[in-house]
């Protein structure tokens, strides 16, 4: 499917028999929820990814780490077509999602994007309350037919992020009175509530404290039972925690992708092996 | 050091500017009055005999008046003097006195003590603007009439009262009886004009620029346009006005309607540089947190950066109109300098507007409308203040529903 670029040559021929990604490791599952194939972004002129290649599993947390300016980021705003929202961006390539192409002609973008959420750097509450916040996305998408069931929903969503005891008696305070770390929990109560199959997180932790990145951990590892995550993060030790299997990103490049206990202990590729013993970056 | 300097300079001069207004135009806002006693009797307000109103409107009061002063101050047979004791009062008294009568038609018969506007000249000596020591080519009463007013003070019969025409009343040539109520309503009217038509489009064309538009040679070419509309002179909109409005249009000349499109053709561009400025500085992440969550761009726009953008938005349009109506220039070209001393009932009839009135009454040499003048500026820099105070309430709204 895939050719093989000058760039991107591997170390070793690690996938023989599946398609070739140009990514050392294992970047195919079995049955996976994502399918990405030959995915290539460039902004104007400029290309800064480049044919890349991996799927991510069903009830699975995928980690991709890199250096600033590696892709991750570009590459995890394929998912739910968020280039679209930049003028000169370009896509090519394919992405599945249980079979339905995400770039395709006849996907509705409202809709994938009710099936993919997104968690962003920096929270960012709407300037409403913290029921509207919720309730933002089942209204816009018409999920619940009374006040009744939007009440079951924001309640719901709330308790999952363990949001609901701590601001249950006051709803109607404007979500940014919040703390960051409860800022960043509602922004995730924000995205289940729209009933997503696949949950993107760019940096969730890079602007909390200690204590609330430890909580918003946990959650993570409590939301994979039911959501295939891909999360962008710049702390090794957090990829470490929460994925169970890590993309190393290189100047646009896919490098390595494998279990995450693998990649950390015993790389295949040099770069990925420099990158996390902190030679590079 | 030198930015402090220009700023205390700034000051000083925005502090010289309100005390010369304020200290020349506080007298305009009280007006002298005389209280008389007029012998209403039949013979003169009621013509007809039958005490009818019709009867009583066609009365000769302006008589009843001359002689109420001639029995104050007795003695003055001489018909030089006769005129001159009646230049101590307003043509406005025999006016007065008239309403009051078809008000209480049992007044007919008896004496009654009225009291009646000053003429301004007795007004302006009873304010010490002009004396005695005044050279005679600079006052209009003589020193005969200065003696008759002191007899009049020391008996009580000279009082300053609020000035109720300067509020109620249209233009005049008496300065005493001349008001801003005309000019003021058409300013009113050019304000809702503006609001009904240069906001809606102006944040439409913000929104639309900053959101939805293309970015190509087209829409470059549109904003380089718009930028350079702000900086057209706006006597040259006053003439586009004259050709567009009234001469195809045939919209009726004087009108604040027309005013209003003129004005607001003159802050479209202001606003929606405003708004489009404001637009863009709602932060990125909030358009993102709504598109994430599958809001269509419209949605996006409309649920969450233009409520972001409001008090932004508010706050350029304000400072845009209240420019506007400050404006003196594009009235001159569609007629609305003109004299008007009926109130205008509607946005089509002949108005006028504040700082035209300003201009108007700074043009005249009768040395009673210096005052006023001075007043008509602080009614209009109060609308001003007023409608900036207003603005700030709604921005502060804004921003606490906001959070």
């Amino acid at each position: 499917m895939a050719a093989v670029t000058p760039h991107s040559k591997p170390g070793d021929a690690a996938a023989a028999e599946l398609p070739d990604t140009g990514a050392v490791g294992a970047p195919f599952v079995e049955g996976p929820c994502i399918r990405v194939r030959d995915v290539s972004v460039h902004y104007g002129g400029t290309p800064v990814l480049h044919n890349v290649s991996l799927d991510v599993a069903h009830d699975e947390a995928l980690a991709l780490i890199g250096a600033s300016g590696s892709g991750k980021s570009t590459f995890l705003r394929c998912f739910n077509r968020m280039n679209d929202t930049i003028d000169d961006a370009r896509v090519s390539g394919q992405i599945h999602i249980d079979d339905d192409n995400v770039h395709g002609r006849d996907m509705d973008v409202v809709a994938l994007r009710a099936r993919v959420g997104m968690v962003f750097q920096k929270p960012n509450p709407f300037p409403k309350s913290i029921y509207d916040n919720v309730a933002y996305g089942p209204r816009i998408h018409g999920l619940a037919g009374n006040r009744a069931e939007l009440d079951d929903i924001v309640h719901q969503c709330l308790d999952r992020v363990g949001l609901l005891a701590e601001v249950k008696d006051r709803l109607e305070a404007s979500g940014t009175s919040l703390s960051d770390g409860q800022q960043q929990r509602l922004c995730i109560a924000r995205t289940l509530a729209v009933g997503p199959e696949v949950i993107l997180m760019d940096e969730p932790c890079s602007a909390l404290d200690p204590i609330a990145t430890a909580r918003i951990e946990d959650l993570i590892d409590a939301l994979r039972e039911r959501y295939a995550i891909v999360i962008v993060t710049h702390s090794m030790q957090q990829a470490a925690r929460v994925s169970q299997r890590t993309a190393f990103f290189h100047q646009g490049q896919l490098i390595e992708v494998d279990e995450t206990d693998r990649l950390f202990t015993n790389p295949s590729h040099r770069l990925t092996e420099d990158y996390i013993t902190g030679r590079l970056g | 050091m030198f930015g402090l300097a220009a700023v205390l300079v700034g000051m000083l001069s925005l502090l010289v500017l309100f005390v010369t207004v304020v200290s020349q135009g506080v007298g305009a806002f009280r007006q002298t009055e005389l209280m008389l006693p007029m012998d209403v009797t039949a013979a003169k307000v009621d013509p007809l005999g039958d005490g009818s109103r019709e009867s009583l409107a066609a009365g000769d009061y302006d008589a009843v008046v001359r002689e109420a002063v001639q029995r104050l101050l007795p003695g003055t047979t001489l018909r030089a003097d006769r005129a001159a004791l009646i230049g101590l009062v307003s043509v406005e008294a025999g006016f007065r006195l008239r309403d009051r009568v078809i008000a209480a038609p049992e007044l007919v018969g008896q004496r009654v003590e009225l009291w009646v506007p000053a003429s301004d000249a007795v007004d302006l000596y009873v304010q010490g603007r002009v004396g005695r020591d005044t050279p005679v080519a600079a006052r209009e009463l003589n020193d005969q009439q200065f003696y008759w007013v002191d007899a009049l003070a020391a008996d009580a019969r000279v009082a300053r009262v609020f000035n109720t025409a300067l509020i109620k009343n249209g233009d005049s040539r008496n300065p005493e009886l001349a008001g801003v109520r005309a000019a003021f309503r058409g300013s009113l009217y050019m304000l809702a004009v503006m609001l009904v038509l240069a906001f809606p489009v102006g944040v439409a064309a913000a929104v639309y620029l900053e959101e939805f538009a293309p970015r190509n040679r087209w829409t470059d070419l549109i904003e380089i346009n718009i930028s350079n509309l702000a900086a057209v002179p706006s006597i040259v909109y006053g003439l586009l006005g004259l050709v567009v409005f009234i001469n195809w249009l045939s919209l009726p000349r004087s009108a604040p309607l027309v005013g209003g499109l003129v004005l607001a053709l003159l802050t479209l561009p202001v606003i929606i540089i405003s708004a489009r400025a404001a637009i863009k500085a709602v932060p990125v992440t909030l358009r993102d947190a709504a598109l994430a969550l599958g809001a269509s761009r419209v949605q996006t726009v409309f649920g969450h950066v233009l409520p972001q953008a409001l008090p932004g938005i508010i706050t350029g349009a304000v400072i845009g109109f209240a420019r506007a109506l400050g404006e003196t220039a594009p009235l001159l070209m569609i007629g609305m300098v003109a004299f008007i001393a009926d109130i205008p009932r509607g946005p089509l009839d002949p108005s006028t507007a504040l700082p035209v009135q300003v201009y108007q009454w700074a043009e005249s040499p009768d040395p009673a409308f210096v005052a006023r003048t001075a007043a008509a500026i602080i009614v209009l820099l109060t609308l001003l203040f007023t409608m900036n105070l207003l603005a700030v309430m709604l921005r502060r709204n804004f921003e606490r529903r906001a959070g």
